[in-house]
């Protein structure tokens, strides 16, 4: 499977019913393969905000939703994330695209990411980069499921070239 | 200008047990805690602009349920 299709199978298999997105160029093609899954119910939304509201009524009324966005969103995300899914102690996993570091090859895209994974600690999100040597779907199941034992949120960040 | 009470009271009146309300913070949210709401509320005490795409999240979720969405003007 492409790294695509293992994210993909990774959000089937840990129940995700519900996936609300801004995409990017990347998190754009992960979409396809999102509204190409029978089981994934993809939500388009203006703004990130939204989709982290959007995961989290999921998640409240017994499903379980996803946010697929950029890093650029998730900096956006700081109120939300604290008003809502802390506040609240929701579940609420994350997929992100992590522009802006090494292997980004556009360079607009490097502030945001000298400052990502400074902000996430910073707001102390549990976070991990994905591994795409190893099993992707394993370890978006992973997080999920992380979201969902700790009633809070988990990130894991994407690179373009962990989708071939 | 129409006082907010009456409004809450007949949109209250309107609901069943098998809807679910979710409110926007501020004065809608400091009201409901004090009616007698025949559903499911949540009622938002941050969170501004979270009430509708929230309610959507939930309707998504659960087709079969009503869920109704109460916004402020100034958070949507």
């Amino acid at each position: 499977m492409t790294g695509l299709e293992q994210i993909v199978a990774g959000l089937e298999a840990a129940q995700v019913s519900i996936v609300a997105s801004v995409p990017d160029t990347w998190i754009g093609r992960l979409m396809a393969g999102v509204r190409r899954s029978p089981r994934l119910r993809a939500v388009d939304v203006a703004r990130e905000e939204e989709a982290v509201a959007v995961a989290c009524g999921a998640n409240l009324a017994g499903g379980r939703g996803a946010v697929l966005i950029q890093n650029a969103g998730l900096l956006n995300c700081g109120g939300v994330l604290a008003g809502l899914v802390e506040l609240y102690s929701l579940p609420c996993f994350f997929i992100v695209s992590l522009r802006g570091d090494h292997r980004d090859p556009v360079y607009y895209h490097a502030p945001k990411g000298r400052v990502t994974e400074e902000t996430l600690r910073a707001w102390r999100l549990p976070y991990a980069r994905a591994d795409r040597r190893g099993d992707l779907a394993a370890q978006v199941k992973q997080g999920v499921e992380f979201c969902v034992e700790s009633c809070g949120p988990f990130v894991l960040l994407i690179s373009g070239e962990d989708l071939p | 200008m129409t006082a907010r009470k009456p409004l809450l009271d007949a949109l209250v009146a309107m609901l069943t047990p098998r809807d679910v309300l979710v409110s926007c913070l501020g004065a809608n949210a400091r009201y409901l805690p004090h009616m007698t709401v025949p559903c499911p509320v949540f009622a938002l005490c941050d969170s501004m602009g979270a009430a509708i795409p929230l309610g959507l999240g939930m309707a998504l979720q659960r087709p079969d349920r009503h869920v109704v969405a109460l916004e402020g003007d100034g958070s949507s």
